[in-house]
């Protein structure tokens, strides 16, 4: 319901893809927001409005939340990697050069969230069979792929990252 | 999403008392179930605030009660509309009044129609708090319009 | 060494795996306004009062903005349509009533977009309720009418003839009779919301940054609305999350945007649709009903003749319609040698979510009617599904169809014998044969299907002879940067479908060079003058339209560039030849070390010269090379003509398992088989396939737009609407043939809608099921309660009667 009372702000420091950064925000923003619009991390995408599609998929300690359904105070003092934390010194990630290379996005708009997920599945599972990849990115939905290439290329990763 | 009800109950009041009651709405609406105030806008016309909530979703709606007395006075009818979380509701509900004995059988009737967010988010939880809440204000008038059954009931 | 027919990695997906795309929400400039915009909770109501005062007083909004306002500043837009349904005003906001559930009624323009939410939710509407009209048939019974200004529901109606119907009835030896079919409401959905920044400057300008999929029409639609000159308005795009035609509609929004900008002083506003707001009104795929019909046919179970009555329902505001009304007719006997076709066909407003062309758009609502009709034959006849479809397949080409229509190439027996290879299709046929005797209900079906690409604009005039639209062009400019590098700008504006790789590969092929030394501008942007009116990305054309204007850029620029090479290298042009250097990308004397590079090509038009003779003055090496495909206006009295350049085709198998207790329909087994002629990029071609397989196949089972008795849409957020996740996807066994198109340079065909083939087969997949239980299939959308509720009553006796003769 809507209020004409000003809030109080919140202090928050929420560590994101390493750094460290404090603010001062509203209390009903949410990560997502805070992602996209304080720390102007865009790679982070909204496409829904009732948890359903994942294009907002980041880790908070470590494991895949939905950030448009975490409000910002909720990750005070916590830990957050985004698509941005993937590459390192500008080398793609496994999982970011298997996605181009066996074409696992078209527009690239879930692209961010379905990698988040597949990280957090082969953190934890290096070698995951077809039906644990499935139930991996069962949240995350692609409009454009039909998932076909979406499956090879998380598949195509775990098999680069153990290097075999 | 349409629901419509209907139904009949005997109250012990006369039927020009219970026409009296049920067109005057600042007598009428308290009888809602979960009235908050009502503020009245014309000799026929009112603005009501209730309270609404299903499940988690919770709020208050204000509500345009329009009286209709064409039928006076053997009719009461009251048309009303809201808006309540970026949806809407409509009604419409009559009073036929029949005399008996020496107090008045009323016929109901009721067309409630939901509009918007609400419905799209809470469907299925509306039918049965609707009737509920219908049967709450059908206990309430006939509570109120039969005073002696009431009090011999608290006594 | 040729690029083209390879799948070098795409140039998109640098930026795109690392989160560095730009889409349009990303734009997040500092002290940008944001637009909340209200909506009628009613499907139909008239609008009495709007009170926006407490709304304008909250604090942190600047401006508001209502219907009343947007009719005294703007003009309605163009309609399409002919006659009374030319009436229909259609604003950007309700002006005095709200025609579907979710259509604006109110603008608040806000410091941040949580304040215009808030503010929104204060602004008092009194509205006055009226009856709905929920359904095409309902529609055209016209006794409550959506538009008074048109006075009618009917937006367009006509009969489609060809051939010699009544004498092939006479003649036939069998005629099936099908009493109604019905296609429903869904769409795409793509995982980006509409979006656009407007900024209306005191300069008078208005920048657009947005993602609008078809810019150069919604130029031609914008400009008359806000009553400026076109060269006013700049659209700019960037990455755009998925269109599949539904962004075309949003310069609806873009609109609102901008008359909010002007309000607000020239400050930038921005607009993000959220997802209730995106499934409930920006935009629908058409709903179709078939009414009535009848079906000739041969004692070989050869289909001789069709009639039939279409009733198409586009929601509240035609908007690209009636053109929905013509377009099916590109594929009006679908893949079949039909000749004697008579169906009237005819469009009606309703109380819901306007129609916007859809991943499919309008022939697939036809093809599936088609495919259904030729399924239900094969089994009343008793007639095997690929024997039936075998017996009446289209084999010649090029083929012209009944109403002149050219198919340019295709081999639908070799396609069947694909498919049927890839699924086991004798090894199903045998578990199917158990299963029923078990009672178990498996289904094998076939859905055969064209996707026609590079449409002939002209066939807007059979709709209304009066509308300025015929033919069809792309642009393309290709450049010698200042430094040399080579660098193109497009019209179309793609979102998704690689456009920058694959002008990529024709250019390195062109010029002799790599697909990374080409730079391919991201996006559409007004201001490169790289477009015309046709310019956009729908309709399956790039690979025809598109490429082949890049194709002739490059062939100018290397015009320009032999003739100046020759000067410099003192040869003659046909001595020289392109390649790569060491010095990068160069003309050099055959044989010889003697070269230029780009760059020195490039300098001496741009920055040195001095040294440049008179009549090298018209070599400019920035080049704009226009494709017109060779259309001609349809004589739009027969309604004949060539309205599409090429006809990319599909045929897809599915084996079901329908559970007898809960309707549940599981897909066993899927393959798809797909023929665009030349494929460009065999890997964008397979994930376009795929990628229209999921959707056809989420439209199929799980998606649909359901509206309750009073015009609630009752699946207006994911969670109800349900498109299709991982775990429902099938596994999809590919495959591909080529049957080059000869009207195209590089023999490849539009492709990429698809052409709704999942939908045809899940039916006729479903049909074979359930046949045996005495069930037609009679609708695209087979949700569980659905079908269970049809398989308690069985229909087949209402819905279809055999007479043989
Ligand atoms: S935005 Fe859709 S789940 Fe978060
Ligand atoms: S690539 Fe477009 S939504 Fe997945």
């Amino acid at each position: 319901m809507s209020t004409t009372e000003a809030i109080e702000p919140v202090d928050v420091a929420i560590g994101v893809n390493g750094e460290r950064y404090k603010r001062a925000i509203e209390p009903r923003m949410l990560l997502v927001q805070f992602l996209r619009e304080e720390l102007k991390l865009t790679g982070t995408h909204i496409g829904c409005d009732t948890t359903y599609c994942g294009a907002c998929t980041v880790l908070l300690n470590g494991k895949p939340v939905k950030s448009c359904t975490v409000l910002a105070v909720q990750a005070d003092q916590a830990q957050v990697m985004t698509v941005e934390g993937l590459e390192q010194d500008g080398e793609l990630h496994p999982l970011q050069a298997a996605f181009s290379e066996h074409h696992g996005l078209q527009c690239g708009y879930c692209t961010p969230g379905m990698l988040m997920s597949s990280f957090a599945l082969l953190t934890a599972n290096p070698k995951p069979k077809q039906k644990e990849i499935r139930n991996a990115i069962a949240g995350n939905l692609c409009r454009c792929t039909g998932y076909h290439n979406i499956f090879i290329a998380i598949d195509a990763a775990a098999k680069d990252m153990r290097g075999s | 999403m349409g629901i419509k009800f209907d139904g009949d109950f005997t109250v012990t009041s006369s039927p020009a008392d219970t026409y009296a009651f049920l067109a005057d709405p600042e007598r009428f609406a308290p009888c809602l179930p979960t009235f908050k105030s009502i503020e009245v806008k014309g000799p026929k016309t009112a603005l009501v605030k209730i309270g609404i909530g299903v499940g988690k979703i919770r709020g208050s709606a204000g509500i345009t009660l329009e009286l209709d007395d064409s039928g006076a006075p053997d009719c009461a009818a009251y048309d009303g509309k809201g808006s309540i979380m970026g949806g809407a509701f409509n009604f419409a509900t009559s009073f036929k009044l029949e005399a008996t004995g020496a107090g008045t059988v009323v016929h109901w009737e009721g067309d409630l129609s939901m509009f918007g967010k609400l419905v799209a988010l809470a469907g299925g939880l509306i039918r049965p708090i609707a009737k509920k809440d219908i049967n709450r204000l059908i206990a309430a008038l006939e509570a109120e319009l039969s005073p002696d059954l009431a009090e011999g009931a608290a006594g | 060494m040729s690029w083209v027919g390879k799948s070098p990695r795409r140039k998109e997906d640098n930026r795109l795996v690392r989160g560095r795309g730009l889409f349009t929400d990303d734009d997040q400039t500092p002290g940008m306004l944001h637009m909340y915009v209200l909506r009628s909770p009613y499907a139909h109501a008239n609008i009495l009062s709007i009170d926006v005062s407490a709304a304008e007083a909250y604090p942190g909004v600047v401006c508001t903005l209502t219907g009343k306002e947007v009719a005294e500043q703007c003009d309605p837009y163009m309609q399409l349509a002919p006659g009374k349904a030319a009436g229909i005003l259609d604003y950007s906001i309700a002006v005095d009533r709200a025609r579907h559930q979710g259509e604006p009624v109110a603008a608040v323009f806000a410091e941040t977009p949580a304040i215009a939410m808030d503010a929104g939710e204060l602004i008092e509407v009194d509205y006055e309720m009226l009856d709905p009209v929920l359904s095409g048939e309902q529609g055209l019974e016209d006794k409550e009418i959506v538009h008074e200004a048109a006075g009618t529901n009917l937006v367009w109606q006509d009969v489609y003839e060809y051939g010699d119907v009544d004498k092939a009835f006479d003649e036939a030896a069998h005629i099936v009779k099908i009493d109604r079919l019905h296609f429903h409401r869904f769409s795409s959905t793509p995982l980006e919301g509409n979006a656009c920044v407007a900024e209306w400057t005191r300069q008078g300008t208005i920048e657009f940054f947005c993602n609008n999929s078809f810019a150069g029409f919604a130029q031609q639609l914008l400009s008359p609305a806000l009553r400026v000159g076109s060269e006013q308005i700049r659209i700019r795009t960037h990455d755009i999350g998925g269109s599949f035609g539904n962004k075309i509609w949003n310069y609806i929004y873009m609109t609102i945007a901008a008359l909010g900008s002007r309000k607000a002083g020239g400050r930038k506003v921005k607009w993000s649709e959220i997802r209730n707001e995106n499934l409930l009104a920006s935009g629908h795929g058409n709903e179709r009903t078939f009414l009535d019909t009848e079906v000739a046919l041969d004692q070989d179970g050869v289909m001789t003749a069709l009639r039939s009555r279409h009733i198409d329902d586009c929601g509240a505001y035609p908007r690209y319609e009636p053109l929905g009304c013509v377009i099916w007719s590109q594929v009006i006997p679908a893949c079949y040698q039909l000749r004697n076709i008579r169906i009237d066909f005819s469009q009606a407003v309703t109380n819901k979510c306007p129609a916007v062309p859809n991943r499919g758009y309008s022939r697939m609502q036809h093809l599936w009617f088609m495919e259904r009709v030729i399924d239900i034959c094969g089994h009343e006849l008793g007639i095997p599904a690929d024997e039936i479809r075998l017996r009446n397949y289209i084999r010649d080409f090029p083929y012209e169809t009944p109403n002149g229509c050219v198919y340019d190439s295709g081999n639908y027996p070799a396609m069947l014998e694909m498919a049927q290879e890839l699924i086991g299709w004798d090894a199903w046929k045998a578990k199917q044969a158990e299963a029923r005797d078990e009672g178990r209900l498996l289904g094998i079906g076939i859905g055969t299907t064209l996707d026609s690409g590079t449409n002939n604009f002209g066939q807007a005039q059979i709709i209304n002879p009066h509308l300025p639209f015929s033919g069809n062009s792309e642009v393309c400019n290709i450049q010698l940067d200042l430094d040399g590098a080579v660098v193109v700008s497009l019209g179309t504006g793609p979102s998704g479908q690689g456009h920058e790789t694959a002008t990529s590969q024709v250019v390195a092929d062109e010029l002799g060079i790599e697909p990374d030394m080409v730079h391919v501008r991201t996006g559409f942007d007004g201001s490169w003058n790289a477009f015309v009116g046709h310019s956009g990305t729908y309709a399956s054309q790039f690979a025809v339209t598109g490429l082949t204007a890049v194709h002739g850029a490059c062939q100018k620029l290397k015009a320009q560039m032999r003739r100046l090479a020759a000067v410099l290298l003192e040869a003659s042009e046909d001595e020289l030849e392109f390649g790569v250097g060491d010095e990068g990308p160069e003309l050099r004397v055959k044989g010889t070390d003697r070269a230029v590079n780009y760059w020195y090509l490039s300098n001496i038009v741009n920055s040195n010269n001095a040294v440049l003779s008179d009549d090298l003055g018209d070599v400019t090496l920035n080049v704009r090379n226009v494709y017109r495909p060779p259309f001609e206006v349809p004589d739009t009295e027969r309604k004949f003509g060539n309205l599409t350049l090429t006809y990319a085709s599909q045929l897809h198998i599915a084996v079901i398992e329908v559970d007898r207790q809960t309707g549940h329909a599981k897909i066993l087994d899927y393959a798809a088989v797909d023929d665009c002629g030349k494929a460009i990029n065999p890997q964008i071609v397979a994930g376009q396939v795929h990628g229209a397989t999921g959707h056809g196949i989420g439209a199929a089972i799980m998606e649909t737009f359901q509206y309750d008795e009073i015009g609630n849409l009752l699946t207006s957020t994911f969670s109800d609407y349900v498109p299709i996740t991982a775990l429902n996807m099938p596994d999809v066994k590919y495959g591909h043939i080529e049957t080059p198109s000869p009207f195209s340079f590089n023999g490849a065909k539009g492709m990429g809608e698809g052409g709704g083939a999942p939908l045809h087969t899940v039916s006729a997949a479903m049909q074979d099921a359930l046949f045996g239980e005495g069930i037609i299939i009679q609708d695209s959308h087979h949700s569980p309660p659905a079908v269970f509720e049809v398989m308690r009553e069985g229909n087949r006796e209402q819905v279809v009667t055999v007479e043989n003769r």
